[in-house]
């Protein structure tokens, strides 16, 4: 959005006193008639074509050493009317040489020539400092005669871009847009623009392939039998801009007549022309990037990329921007990082079009690479024909770079001229030729690498020798993919059966079981039986990688007739390779005598085996393989569970048994039903034992009647404890209390006392209240009281509590009272949603029953677990106790910790009111230093800092920067702002990146620490990356490293003096995390007495 | 013709063809060692050389050096300053050998070729940057080395398919430098999504960090002892400047792909593995990036960009996102990373993978487990295959986010699909003399 607001610029005095100083005569705005002033003030824009950044001067220049022209003060009064209307700069009006100085140009941001003529100066300095003023990025413009200046000196032609040469017409013409989108001919609106001035006829270094010719005359429709036309080719250009080193340059040979300056159209060219050559309206990218050299602004690359991009699609914009960047590779001016540039964008965008373009370029150094780059990725033969010619045309590396390219292609055609290439060449061109020809493929390429192969020493050649092998190998690839196995397979069998090095064989081998590994496999087989290891892996890892289900098969089948150590190499392959056709070969092994190897085959099987090997698993597991056990776990395949299961039938009992126990182990949820059989059935004892243990790890809510049955039918304490302990578990997976109760709860009464005192474990167990009213029936049973009880102190919810309590209060046995008051205390610490208040209220009851030191005791532990001020005053009245007070200070010492740094007004009266009444108590007092540094473990954090930066310096990157002194240690001014309160994160962690942004730089934190005593304090420092600490000045601590932050990675102790002490941190910044904490600490690692942080102002 | 040569891919470690069992498991003691088949004499060292000596590389240096059954005979940079430093590391550490008189000092070379033209260096450590990972992984497959390969394995699609095959072409043992996968959390976290804990997952999160920016750079001179011809290799010319170099090189397009390849290679890859989608890869990608219009680096600053696999879960790549990998699922989601693992529903951090269930290799550690896979000749943990098909996710986020719209990819074929402008950004010509 353009804004109309105006900016003045303010004068300082000695630039006021220049701008008078040497305003020179006659450019006065008395010079021009008031009639003149108003007509150009109606015409100027109100506002810039772009808001400048920044402040921005000009120097209006109309010295002529030749013809005055007589618009020239209207030309002075408009141009420095532009600036001030819309702000788009400020401009100081001379005719004073002195302009030209180094000091003086560097005022400028551009200059106007304004219809300058003849050699305005001589001084060769001064020519020399107006050309580094271009091209160091300054603006330069000119209007109407500034082309008809220092002839005699070429650099002023070529920078403004052309000679005077005549000025055929002198009427209306008009003028043709050359270029209707570039940003300065916005003002015509794509149309052509009638005009009446003087028209200039320009002459050398006028060229169109230096300069972006934006308007120009239209020959057509104009008179050209004029006298005085000597150009034969009707290129008369009126406005033009180019690229000048850093610099811009922008031309309109408009400005003869008076009233040119008050024609508003032209006024607006004249704008964004000057807007241009200062640089804050942006032209054709295409002509900022043709002075680009790397380490400048790559703005001008980035715009054309996202053009190219956008064009990318779109055929007819691609082939306009391919023609440009072509242009940039044709052109003479652009420089070599311009061309290299064009060609990373014709990669992606160059066709047909740009192939002679590039070609031409293969045989430049400098460009070559780049040349290829984009011919590589263009599709088509074009490419093709010019790399095989280049291949004739060029030598030594260049010519490398080319066999390297026609390789990549893969035009099999260039076969033949390769190897050829290859002839009486040095070593690296032949090997780049045997390369490419591995790449390529087809018979004409083996038969040359073949030839090549044999040929080259080893010795002599090693590098060409083993080119040529891997290139034989890659073209028997090629035969492989192109289906042409048999002769892929005698090409292998060659290379392997030559004395090649091992690894050439080994891929040699390698192909040859890919490509048909039937014939192979008495190869491979026998290399499991080499002296070399290396083979002998090589041998077992080509048995998992060969594919065809018929070679595991064939593999498999070998296994019989082979040596022990063989054969368990082979198994082991044969079950890495996962296929299960072997399962049926390795099994037999089963029965070997090598005790080995049955090992060996029985682990296999948990690869390969299937369901119908479980039955022989299981039988070794039952007489005590251990291996056997973990392969029938492990066994994965279908109706592996189910064969299990069937098992529990077999006639061995401990085949059953093994079966039972195998099952709970592989999760086996879907043979509840049988497992519950066996555990009813058996008639071995240890196989329902069994049983019932998987079944506490698998049964769900519809086993429980059956399981209760169960614990009613159990005729023997191990079964009655099996069968418990699995309802128990069973029941502990199950959120439904009810749901586990009501089976227990409908059984009950039918159960005999046994089975009842179990049932009534459980259902301590399960808890809720339907199984609480079977229990409190049961307490008034004498026989199962205990059991009741047992049940109740176990309970697993606090629905027993007031039961228990009961209990506790009114039991006249103490064996009973004791076990009801655990029993108590124990359901009140079961976890709960309960409001601590309460939790604290149960205590408080059960405090009230006690009755010995004991039972104190426990109340005091259960208590120690209540987080709660409440809990921390019931323990603080046990203090006085005697007996139990040292128990009650470490419980207060433990609710302490839990309370944290929330309640510190309770719990440090509390803390210090302990180390008071046990002052000799060594572990106390050291349990009470731990508790209160976990309190404070996030306090004393220096949270209020002011920060500077970033500093960097030229080349100097993350850790070098370290050493650099910047203002805040130097005592130079410094600019200080105050952290924010957000920018950082718990407790007391800076994040320097949200307040501010660099790489390769640092950073400094201060902070004012005011003591009210000289004392020693201790500092934990944590930094991401580097930190160097200055105390008052000196440094007190400096780590250069380059590291992620944790709290108190550095710790040092420091002096604090009295008053006022400045804590300067500097945080250096490699890339990434930028962070810095800083913790105050007394030496001893305690709160530090008598110091505050002062408030940043 | 298209212009990127077609490579198709050369392993068949799953065995087409063969009846495919769910999933693989693998039982630890099968190691050919275990069988007692060869346990390696005292002196049977596995000797090493060190390719590009900067922090990866004298990092690793240090815990092979450790192990006691490698000896490092050679190391090797064009930086003569690292060169050195690395050499008198590895002297200092083998000091008392030397006195002894079985070692004969380190070598050290400034051309990698003269390294591996050695017979008696059976394995390389390669921590070179990324534009050279392909050309000295591939030279030394095919001079017969093994080789622990930093990541991100490579520069380009084309490059890393070349290298994975060139590494199974010649039977060779490879190790990609993602110590992840070595790491009993990570493997804890993809243990759990495998075995289905979180229900079917819908999409995955790999949180990495911001690329950083820098300033225009101007030309320098060269430093002495700095062969910076050599150092740029296959890379575009570009004049000499510090911050090209030795580790900022990752943020500069010519050499690397910036944190997406520098942190991706480690989070996508542990993606991949709790998926168990490791030898495929997405067939729609689509995302954001911001590339820096100036400055020395060019790799993207911030970017999210999304990848469709065949099955329907999406891997999102971002740096909008805490560091780390994120599963969501029906049931519930796994979050870990290098400093903590999380799970909701949270019971999960507490389960126990059964031995029936799918049970990811384990290692004794990353540097060991390469040590014994070079004996046994059996894949290591963090194979070359895996860690292609996960840094090719990385390629193809960086190619879609600067091509500006969606890419369809085919992961068989390892091609674009329709897509001839995404084609040519799947591979750069490399400048002479240097070829893949």
């Amino acid at each position: 959005m353009m804004k109309t607001k105006l900016r003045r610029r303010t004068l300082t005095a000695t630039s006021l006193t220049a701008c008078l100083l040497l305003m020179a005569p006659g450019a006065d705005a008395a010079d021009i008639p008031d009639d003149a002033i108003n007509r150009i003030e109606q015409a100027l824009p109100d506002a810039p074509t772009v808001q400048p950044s920044e402040p921005r001067t000009i120097l209006i220049f109309s010295l002529c050493k030749g013809y005055r022209h007589g618009s020239i003060p209207y030309g002075v009064h408009a141009f420095t009317r532009l600036g001030e209307r819309t702000g788009a700069y400020t401009a100081i009006v001379s005719e004073d040489t002195a302009m030209f100085t180094r000091e003086n140009l560097a005022r400028f941001d551009a200059i106007i020539f304004n219809n300058s003529t003849g050699a305005l100066f001589t001084d060769p300095q001064l020519k020399q400092n107006l050309i580094d003023f271009v091209k160091q990025g300054g603006g330069i413009v000119g209007i109407h005669a500034a082309t008809d200046c220092f002839y005699d000196w070429p650099e002023y032609g070529e920078m403004m871009g052309a000679y005077f040469h005549g000025h055929p017409w002198h009427e209306q013409v008009t003028l043709k847009l050359d270029d209707a989108d570039h940003p300065v001919n916005a003002v015509f609106q794509g149309e052509p623009f009638v005009i009446t001035d003087e028209i200039y006829q320009f002459k050398e270094p006028y060229s169109r392939d230096r300069l972006h010719v934006l308007l120009s005359l239209d020959a057509a429709a104009t008179d050209m039998e004029k006298d005085g036309i000597h150009r034969a080719d009707g290129d008369f250009a009126v406005s033009w801009v180019r690229a000048y080193g850093k610099g811009r340059v922008f031309y309109c040979s408009l400005g003869h007549r008076n009233e040119i300056f008050w024609n508003p159209t032209v006024l607006q060219h004249y704008l964004d022309g000057i807007q241009f050559a200062i640089g804050d309206l942006p032209g054709d990218p295409f002509d900022a990037v043709t002075t680009y050299q790397f380490g400048e602004s790559r703005l001008p690359l980035s715009e054309i990329a996202g053009q190219v991009r956008d064009a990318l699609g779109d055929p007819e914009r691609e082939r306009e921007i391919e023609g440009r960047l072509i242009g940039l590779l044709s052109s003479d001016e652009a420089t070599i990082a311009c061309k290299m540039f064009a060609c990373r964008q014709l990669a992606l965008a160059g066709g047909d079009a740009s192939v002679p373009v590039l070609a031409d370029l293969l045989d430049d150094p400098q460009l070559a690479h780049m040349a290829r780059y984009a011919l590589e990725r263009i599709p088509g033969k074009a490419v093709d024909t010019v790399l095989i010619q280049a291949l004739h045309e060029l030598d030594g590396e260049l010519r490398i770079g080319v066999i390297n390219s026609i390789g990549e292609r893969g035009n099999r055609r260039a076969a033949k001229t390769l190897f050829k290439a290859a002839v009486g060449v040095d070593e690296p061109t032949r090997l780049a030729v045997v390369e490419a020809m591995g790449k390529l493929g087809g018979s004409q390429a083996v038969s040359a690498l073949t030839r090549i192969a044999a040929t080259s020493d080893a010795n002599d050649a090693p590098r060409v020798k083993a080119a040529a092998l891997d290139g034989l190998l890659r073209c028997a690839e090629i035969m492989v993919d192109e289906g042409e196995t048999d002769r892929a397979a005698a090409l292998y069998r060659t290379l392997y059966d030559e004395p090649n090095p091992q690894h050439v064989r080994v891929a040699a081998l390698r192909g040859l079981v890919l490509a048909d590994p039937l014939p192979v496999i008495d190869v491979v087989i026998g290399l499991l039986e080499d002296e070399d290891p290396a083979w002998r892996g090589t041998a077992a890892r080509l048995i998992v990688e060969m594919p065809t289900a018929e070679a595991t098969r064939l593999y498999a089948t070998q296994l019989t007739d082979l040596q022990p150590s063989t054969q368990i190499l082979l198994m082991n392959a044969l079950a890495d390779r996962g296929d299960r056709a072997a399962g049926p070969m390795v099994a037999a092994l089963i029965d070997s005598a090598d005790l080995a190897v049955t090992q060996a085959a029985v682990r296999a099987l948990a690869r390969i085996g299937d369901a119908s090997h479980t039955a022989l698993l299981a039988e070794l597991a039952a007489r005590g393989d251990a291996q056997a056990r973990m392969s029938l776990d492990r066994l994965r395949a279908e109706g592996a569970d189910e064969a299990i299961a069937s098992l529990l039938y077999a006639r061995a009992a401990n085949v059953r048994r093994e079966a039972a126990r195998s099952l709970g182990s592989r999760a086996a949820v879907g043979q509840v039903s049988p497992l519950i059989r066996t555990a009813s059935n058996d008639p071995d004892e240890l196989a329902r034992i069994a049983a019932l243990r998987s079944l506490g790890l698998l049964a769900g809510q519809d086993a429980l009647r059956d399981l209760v049955h169960l614990l009613l039918r159990a005729d023997n304490p191990h079964l009655q404890a099996a069968t418990s302990d699995c309802l128990i578990a069973v029941c502990t997976r199950i959120d439904d209390r009810a749901a586990c109760a009501t089976p227990i709860a409908d059984a009950f009464d039918d159960a005999d006392m046994p089975a009842k005192r179990s049932l009534l474990v459980v259902l301590g167990h399960v808890g809720g209240p339907v199984a609480l009213d079977v229990v409190r029936e049961a307490i008034d049973e004498p026989a199962l009281a205990d059991a009741a009880l047992d049940a109740l102190t176990n309970w697993s919810d606090v629905g027993a509590a007031d039961d228990l309590f009961a209990i506790a209060q009114q039991a006249t046995d103490p064996v009973q009272r004791i076990t009801a008051f655990i029993g108590y205390i124990r359901v009140i610490n079961l976890p709960s949603a309960r409001d601590p208040v309460e939790t604290v209220n149960m205590y408080r009851r059960a405090a009230g029953i006690a009755t010995n030191d004991a039972e104190h005791r426990l109340v005091l532990t259960g208590l120690a677990g209540v987080p709660h001020t409440d809990a921390l005053r019931l323990i603080e009245g046990y203090l006085s106790h005697e007996s139990v007070s040292r128990d009650a200070a470490s419980a207060l010492l433990a609710i302490a910790r839990l309370l944290g740094e929330q309640h510190r007004d309770v719990t440090q009266p509390a803390i210090d009111n302990i180390l008071r009444l046990f002052p000799d108590d060594a572990e106390l007092t050291y349990q009470a230093g731990h508790v209160v540094n976990d309190i404070e473990r996030n306090e004393g954090f220096i949270t209020t800092w002011r920060f500077a930066g970033p500093f960097a310096q030229e080349n100097t990157g993350g850790e070098a920067i370290f050493d650099v002194a910047f203002a805040p240690e130097t005592g130079d001014e410094v600019h200080w702002q105050a952290m924010p309160a957000d920018a950082f994160s718990e407790p007391g962690i800076y994040n320097l990146n949200e307040v501010v942004v660099g790489s390769n730089c640092c950073a400094y934190l201060e902070a004012i620490i005011v003591s009210d005593r000289e004392q020693q304090a201790r500092l934990e420092v944590g930094s991401d990356d580097g930190v160097k600490v200055l105390l008052n000045g000196e440094v007190v601590h400096a780590n250069s490293v380059m590291r992620g932050l944790s709290v108190g990675q550095d710790v040092f102790t420091v002096t604090l003096a009295p008053g006022r002490n400045v804590l300067l941190l500097k945080i250096t910044q490699g890339g990434g995390g930028w962070q810095a904490c800083c913790r105050i600490r007394a030496a001893t690692g305690f709160a530090l007495q008598g110091v505050t942080i002062e408030s940043p102002r | 013709m298209s212009g990127r040569r077609r490579l198709t891919r050369r392993t068949f470690i799953r065995h087409a063809g063969v009846a495919a069992i769910a999933s693989p498991q693998i039982i630890p003691s099968l190691a050919l060692g275990a069988a007692g088949m060869y346990r390696p004499a005292p002196s049977n060292r596995i000797t090493m050389g060190l390719i590009g000596c900067g922090g990866m590389g004298q990092g690793n240096l240090r815990s092979f050096l450790r192990q006691g059954d490698v000896q490092v005979l050679a190391v090797c940079d064009p930086d003569t300053q690292r060169r050195e430093s690395a050499k008198r590391a590895v002297d200092e550490y083998y000091a008392d050998q030397t006195t002894a008189g079985t070692y004969h000092g380190c070598a050290a070379y400034n051309d990698f070729r003269d390294l591996l033209a050695r017979d008696d260096i059976d394995t390389i450590i390669q921590a070179t940057p990324d534009h050279w990972h392909a050309l000295v992984v591939i030279a030394a497959a095919r001079a017969g080395k093994d080789i622990y390969g930093e990541k991100p394995l490579s520069l380009t699609i084309s490059q890393g398919r070349a290298m994975s095959d060139a590494v199974a072409r010649y039977g060779r043992v490879f190790q990609t430098g993602s110590q992840q996968r070595s790491d009993s959390r990570f493997r804890f976290a993809c243990e759990l999504v495998r075995n289905g804990r979180i229900g079917t997952v819908r999409r995955v999160t790999c949180g990495l960090p911001t690329t950083p920016t820098t300033g225009n750079h101007p030309p320098q001179p060269v430093p002495d002892g700095f062969d910076y011809d050599l150092w740029l290799g296959p890379a575009p010319w570009a004049p000499f400047n510090e911050y090209r170099t030795h580790w900022n090189f990752r943020w500069i397009l010519d050499y690397s792909g910036g944190q997406v390849t520098d942190w991706g290679a480690h989070h996508i890859d542990i993606a991949h593995w709790g998926l168990g989608l490791t030898d495929t890869g997405p067939v729609h990608v689509e995302g954001v990036g911001e590339f820096p219009i100036d400055g020395l680096y060019d790799a993207a600053t911030n970017y999210r960009f999304t990848c469709t696999y065949a099955t329907g879960v999406q891997i999102t790549v971002t740096n909008d996102f805490e560091n780390g990998v994120k599963w969501e699922g029906d049931d519930g989601w796994v979050f870990v990373n290098r400093g903590r693992i999380d799970a909701e529903p949270k019971s999960l951090l507490s389960d126990v993978i059964g031995p029936n269930e799918i049970q990811l290799p384990r290692s004794k550690g990353h540097h060991r487990d390469f040590l014994e896979c070079v004996r046994s000749r059996r894949e290591p943990i963090a194979p070359i295959e895996h860690a292609h098909r996960t840094i090719t996710v990385s390629h193809l986020g960086n190619i879609a986010m600067q091509i500006g719209r969606a890419v369809r990819w085919n992961p068989q074929t390892e091609m674009f699909v329709d897509d001839p402008q995404a084609e040519r950004m799947a591979d750069r010509a490399m400048r002479e003399p240097w070829r893949l």
